[in-house]
């Protein structure tokens, strides 16, 4: 048995009809919809043991909503296309037992088919007719292209109305039919040749048939575990069992529903008022509590709350689980948690942004990479085979050198620091002129040269053009 | 029979301290399967090491300045990568170049890179020689601050297991401050690495810490041909030219820059071929010890 309540109007006392409407066929069932605006289907079915028969069902339900100032027409029947009809068409209660159903529905007019149309607005919008002149080329193929998405867009229209539309209606109104029981007795076969699929459709639902079952609305899920402290806390250990109590639970719950967290939230409630709030964004989805734990804890020691802890709370943003196919031809991998937590206890005790891999900038400056989170992709099997090459060991930033030079050449580098080397230059090539970011604070604007030193080390060093001064950029090794 | 029931007996408290593979199974590197190798990615230094650097065990690459050690490690590391594998380099002192490992091949992605000492913060203190003495205590510089992150970063990476190769660069790093570390140090990782799958490489400028099956590789480098003395090339442009990528033949690309269209004096112009009068790599002459066996070998590091 299904009801539908369909909100007609209410009192002056109550602000929020549509919400108070949902509230009260929530203490009724727990499955109930939203067919449309301020039409709400419910599941009944199972309460004739608490209630006894429909009809004081419905009664009980509509002295409910009275109570709290709604007034509605109520509608009780087996199927949920039914249900929306009789609503409709009679004010009051109704309740249509399944042998009363055809008999029923015969005898409404066909006009009621408008009130199933689909609360949700079309989502295809019609294109504009050609594209903006500049680009717009007259060809057969576009042509067919505007075709195919026009027809695309009926297709939607149609579906967001599912196939009630004016047109169809007058045609019905043409052939002499006036009520749903002259439609649900034509000739199937000859409605769908003069139709199409819409014909057999539109008959179903003048017969009262449901074309889906009712999906019931489910509460937005909020994936979070709060716990207020009688005493306030100061310090991490203490806050390690704390975090360690709300990820427990919050892991397993993310685990019930196929969900991995992807963004880690901490919000600590401060004795002072204020909400100390943290943000870690995850490399990859995970569900582990123990992981959850360790990077919360890991990222306060780095960011410390100023005052002590009177409330914790921890939530996530949900994403689905990724589901882990190992091969059996290639090495396995740590875990997503195992590397979220290794790149969270080094940049702890590296420092922020000096852990991760290095991503080369599309960009001639020296030295131009930036720093980017460790996410290994899955090799590429037409990956080039590495060559073997000289490397360069880079200083950061350049060491300033003192270089002596000869028409230009240098002939001997000299460094301030003992631990690096100089002395005086055996062979050089260069130099290598390089510039650019000239519209930008970072420009650069400098000559290269490659130095052979009498101890056997090559060097690359630099010469600042704008700055007149000889760096040693790095030894290659 | 009472000798081999004592030597079970024996093997069975050695394995239980888990000291089984120090004493009585290290084998010699010819003997190690191929799976518990990772190839180095150069054929002769791979020949002379009986197939790569064995697994779950220290190994050391050790040189002078320009020996070809780094490039030897980015010849490894491009390698594991191109097999699919994870690596990791512990930068002790923030050397690493990212496009000098791009070059020779290293799936960057692949790569953890662990960032050592910030130098833009700490370049005097960096000075070996600058140590301020703490009231009462140790002397606690930068650098040796720096050898304790890495060697616990290091530490890190093992426990979590996963990664195929493993590099500590330690080069540059003053021999008083290794040679000041606990001895305890080097078995306390040998222990984490041991029965792994990791093969850990350890740069230094001499011999530090290789264990007993591992491979010590002591490399000397010199250039491939020597640096030509050429003046300016006449067809070098004054003002012209973006950059360049030293370690690729060709000028890519970059930001979209047609270099062919932009005018002199602006950006653009790769004038001449620079390429061709300027370091060309090294050749190095690598002795490889592993266990008590000795080899030598030369390899031939490009630009």
């Amino acid at each position: 048995m299904v009801g539908c309540l369909l909100l007609t109007g209410w009192t002056d006392a109550v602000d929020a009809p549509e919400a108070a409407l949902l509230d009260v066929a929530q203490q009724y069932s727990p499955r109930v919809t939203w067919a449309a605006p301020r039409t709400l289907l419910a599941d009944l079915e199972g309460l004739e043991r608490l209630f006894g028969d429909p009809r004081t069902l419905g009664e009980s339900l509509r002295g409910s909503l009275a109570d709290r100032g709604l007034h509605v027409h109520l509608a009780l029947a087996p199927t949920c296309t039914t249900a929306r009809l009789v609503a409709a068409a009679r004010a009051g209660l109704s309740v249509v037992l399944p042998a009363d159903q055809a008999a029923t529905l015969s005898a409404l007019p066909i006009d009621l088919l408008k009130t199933l149309t689909s609360p949700k607005p079309a989502t295809g919008t019609t294109p504009p007719d050609r594209p903006p002149a500049r680009f717009y080329r007259m060809s057969p193929v576009s042509d067919i292209l505007r075709a195919r998405r026009r027809a695309r867009t009926a297709v939607k229209d149609r579906d967001a109305h599912d196939g009630i539309t004016p047109e169809r209606l007058e045609t019905f109104r043409r052939w002499g039919l006036r009520t749903l029981g002259d439609l649900a007795t034509l000739p199937a076969a000859d409605l769908a040749a003069r139709l199409g699929a819409d014909g057999p459709r539109l008959q179903a639902l003048a017969r009262g048939e449901d074309a889906g079952p009712l999906v019931p609305l489910v509460p937005e899920e909020r994936f979070e575990a709060t716990l207020a402290l009688e005493w306030p806390i100061d310090g991490l250990e203490p806050l390690s069992f704390v975090l360690g109590r709300l990820a427990d639970p919050l892991a397993a719950h993310l685990d019930r529903r196929g969900r991995a967290a992807s963004v880690l939230y901490v919000d600590l409630r401060l004795v002072t008022r204020e909400v100390w709030q943290r943000r870690l964004e995850l490399p990859s989805p995970i569900k582990d509590a123990r992981t959850f734990r360790t990077l919360a804890l890991l990222d306060l020691e780095s960011h410390p709350p100023p005052a002590a802890i009177d409330a914790v709370t921890l939530r996530v943003d949900p994403t689905p689980a990724p589901t882990l196919q190992h091969s059996l031809l290639e090495r396995a991998r740590p875990a997503p948690e195992k590397v979220s937590t290794l790149v969270a206890r080094l940049s702890a005790l590296m420092g922020e942004r000096r852990v991760g891999s290095p991503v080369l900038l599309d960009s001639h400056r020296p030295d131009a990479f930036q720093m980017a989170g460790f996410a290994p992709a899955s090799p590429d099997p037409a990956a080039a085979s590495p060559a073997p090459a000289s490397s360069l060991r880079r200083f950061r930033p350049h060491v300033v050198a003192t270089v002596t030079a000869e028409d230009g050449r240098p002939t001997r580098v000299r460094v301030s620091r003992p631990d690096l080397p100089g002395g005086r230059v055996e062979t050089s090539a260069g130099p290598w002129r390089s510039a650019g970011e000239w519209w930008a604070t970072t420009v650069w604007d400098h000559d290269d040269w490659d130095v052979e030193l009498d101890d056997g080390t090559i060097c690359r060093l630099s010469r600042d053009r704008r700055k007149d001064c000889w760096y040693l950029d790095g030894i290659y090794d | 029979m009472a000798a081999s029931t004592a030597r079970a007996e024996l093997e069975t408290l050695l394995r239980a301290k888990k000291l089984d593979t120090t004493l009585t199974t290290a084998l010699p590197l010819n003997l190690v399967p191929a799976d518990r190798l990772a190839p180095t990615g150069q054929t002769g230094l791979d020949r002379a090491l009986g197939g790569g650097v064995p697994r779950g065990q220290l190994s050391e690459l050790v040189g002078r300045r320009s020996s070809g050690r780094t490039a030897t490690a980015m010849a490894m590391l491009a390698d594991a990568t191109t097999r699919g594998e994870l690596v990791a380099f512990i930068d002790t002192l923030d050397r690493f170049d990212p496009a000098s490992a791009d070059t020779a091949g290293v799936r960057l992605d692949h790569l953890l890179w662990v960032r050592g000492a910030d130098g833009s913060n700490t370049q005097l203190s960096l000075d070996a020689t600058w140590e301020p003495s703490r009231p009462g205590g140790r002397r606690e510089t930068p650098m040796r601050r720096a050898v304790g992150r890495a060697l616990k970063a290091l530490a890190l990476v093992l426990s979590s297991g996963g990664f195929g190769v493993v590099v500590l660069d330690l080069a540059d790093v003053p021999e008083r401050l290794l040679a000041a570390l606990p001895f305890t140090t080097w078995m306390r990782l040998q222990r984490m690495v041991a029965g792994s799958d990791t093969a850990v490489v350890l740069l230094a400028d001499a011999p530090l810490a290789r264990s007993s099956g591992g491979a010590s590789v002591r490399m000397a480098g010199r250039q491939r041909s020597p640096l030509e003395r050429s003046a300016v090339s006449a067809s070098f442009r004054d003002r012209v030219l973006a950059s360049r990528r030293p370690f690729v033949g060709a000028l890519p690309s970059a930001s979209g820059l047609d270099r062919s269209r932009v005018p002199d004096g602006i950006a653009g112009v790769w004038a001449g071929d620079p390429v061709a009068r300027r370091f060309r790599g090294l050749a190095v002459e690598a002795h490889v010890q592993a266990g008590l066996r000795t080899s030598d070998c030369t390899l031939d590091l490009v630009r």
